[in-house]
């Protein structure tokens, strides 16, 4: 998919944002379109998480717009965000400990019908349902934690590293639901991800962040016939990620 | 496997908790027959439990700490109060004001409590049960002042059940009052709202992130919870037909806190027990030495707190699982 041809759902311009005073992103710019599937990666302390933040709204935006569907939305709220289709699945997960699974999938939405496409996906969590939080696995609590975020049904779901820590047959599960969740054309996918292997076999378009900037921005086919991208900007090969 | 323990673990859940609302139930109608010269203390009691029932929505389920409740109860039982003393006797109809009464002062002050936390949180709730306080005292011709609002004289219930020297009808009043009450609030907590209290309470950025606009949840459960407190003041001015100034003092905040810890937080069932137990060991206590009760009272919150944090409703899993592992 070309970005060029396609209308843009989100569109960042010229942002510069951080925590305080401290910036971490400088100059980002870049759009995603519907059905598109951004992976962005980088080092460690890049800003990749700082990134996901500042379109949610949880970081200090020091200049620059960021539009959805046309719309600026970045003087909003978080939950201003999020009603209007920006959906953030966390590296922390951020499940509610103390409530079930069910009522974790609840707690943020009226359309509690929704639930049976959650359970659809996420067959696991149909089984456990009534479990407390605090009584799931990892791989659960992240199924979890994606399932709640689709309950507000996103235009544009940002994943945080949703593969950290999980076991390899776990990531192969969870892969599979973004490849269906991308494949239905009506989410825009932005991963966020360590990983360059599992980045390349997901995305259609990669950028890479380093010191907070955009070193690279391409498509995906691209990186994978110039392995020296990865090399010169993250470090390794991607057979070595 | 997993799914037929979890189902029933769910189930299990379930039948616990109709046990104990038939237990409860039972026991209050059971209380009328046993008691029949206490029943001034045992409505004081089930007027109580409401109040904490509100304290425990906004504390227990949302997270907000506030040391400034009566606030809520009072205006409620004033606002009960002037209606009956100026406008209405009708007990049902001044319920209906007070619960409006203390949801409209929890909306308002709402606005600004909610946007704080912590110790100023704790500090502007104290003071706007002190400024309401202030206001009602300075307003002695309306009000009654420091002596209290007078001439409240109560219609019969439904124009059928006249309040009685020997408090019957208080009572069964209170008590039904009560169920309706905790019953709504059963229904609240497990609805989408009050779960997004409790989302609220464990992370507030999260339940941003998924769609929640946090500060008027806060504000609303505030406000829910304003009205019940108003529901429990107004009860006290009918049933005991005076109004006093410590209906909106510190005191009366302190003492619903110290019941909704020692019965547990978060889970309605320990308002029920927190207040029976305070309320029956200050009666039991304060009789035999009026000077030194309050120790009584100190030392059993310090062994709650100590041993079992959950409250007293944590009591019999603490003691399961020292059995197990005694075994």
């Amino acid at each position: 998919m070309d970005a060029n041809v396609v209308a843009p759902v989100l569109e960042l311009n010229h942002v510069i944002a951080g925590y305080g005073d401290t910036q971490v992103l400088n100059d980002v710019s870049f759009g995603l379109a519907r059905g598109e599937r951004l992976a962005v990666i980088g080092r460690n302390g890049v800003g990749k998480t700082t990134l996901l933040s500042t379109l949610m709204g949880l970081t200090d935006l020091h200049s620059g717009e960021i539009a959805l569907d046309g719309k600026h939305i970045q003087d909003l709220p978080s939950h201003e965000r999020a009603l209007r289709g920006l959906g953030l699945v966390p590296q922390t997960r951020d499940i509610f400990p103390s409530l079930t699974v069910t009522e974790n999938l609840v707690s943020g939405t009226k359309e509690v019908a929704s639930i049976e496409s959650a359970f659809e996906l996420f067959p696991r969590l149909k089984e456990r349902r009534n479990n407390s939080g605090v009584h799931l696995s990892g791989g659960e609590q992240q199924m979890l934690s994606i399932a709640r975020t689709l309950m507000g049904k996103p235009d544009i779901l940002m994943l945080d590293e949703p593969f950290e820590g999980l076991a390899p047959v776990i990531c192969d599960m969870l892969m599979e639901v973004f490849e269906k969740l991308a494949a239905d054309g009506n989410h825009a996918i932005i991963l966020v991800e360590q990983h360059a292997e599992l980045a390349l076999e997901f995305s259609d378009r990669m950028l890479i962040l380093d010191n907070g900037e955009i070193v690279f921005h391409g498509t995906t086919a691209k990186v994978r016939s110039n392995p020296e991208i990865l090399e010169r900007h993250v470090g390794l090969g991607h057979s070595d990620a | 496997m997993t799914k037929s323990i979890s189902t029933s673990r769910v189930g299990n859940n379930a039948a616990m908790g109709l046990a104990l609302d038939v237990l409860l139930i039972s026991a209050g109608i059971a209380a009328y027959f046993l008691f029949p010269d206490n029943l001034g203390f045992l409505t004081r009691v089930l007027i109580m439990i409401i109040m904490v029932l509100s304290l425990d929505l906004v504390l227990g389920y949302a997270g907000i700490a506030t040391l400034g409740h009566a606030a809520l109860f009072g205006t409620g039982a004033y606002a009960a109060g002037l209606f009956a003393v100026y406008i209405s006797g009708d007990p049902l109809l001044g319920l209906g004001v007070g619960a409006a009464a203390g949801g409209v002062i929890a909306f308002f002050s709402g606005l600004i409590l909610m946007r704080a936390h912590g110790l100023t949180l704790l500090m502007l709730s104290i003071a706007v049960a002190q400024v309401l306080q202030e206001i009602v005292n300075k307003e002695r011709p309306v009000t009654g002042g420091s002596d209290g609002l007078q001439g409240i004289d109560m219609d019969p219930v439904l124009g059928i059940f006249a309040f009685d020297f020997f408090g019957r009808t208080g009572y069964w009043y209170a008590l039904i009052v009560l169920f309706v009450v905790f019953f709504f609030l059963k229904i609240v907590v497990a609805s989408p709202f009050g779960l997004a209290a409790r989302g609220i309470q464990e992370s507030a950025p999260r339940m941003r992130a998924i769609g929640t606009p946090v500060y008027w949840r806060l504000v609303g459960i505030y406000t829910l919870a304003g009205a019940v407190a108003g529901i429990a003041g107004a009860l006290s001015a009918q049933v005991t037909e005076l109004v006093s100034l410590d209906a909106l003092g510190f005191t009366l905040s302190a003492e619903a806190l110290i019941m909704l810890i020692l019965g547990g937080l978060g889970r309605l069932y320990g308002a029920f027990f927190g207040t029976i137990i305070f309320m029956t060991v200050h009666h039991t206590a304060a009789s035999i030495d009026p000077f030194n009760w309050l120790f009584v009272i100190g030392a059993l919150v310090l062994l709650v707190v100590y041993f079992v944090p959950e409250g007293l409703l944590g009591l019999p899993e603490k003691l399961r699982k020292h059995l197990r592992w005694g075994g």
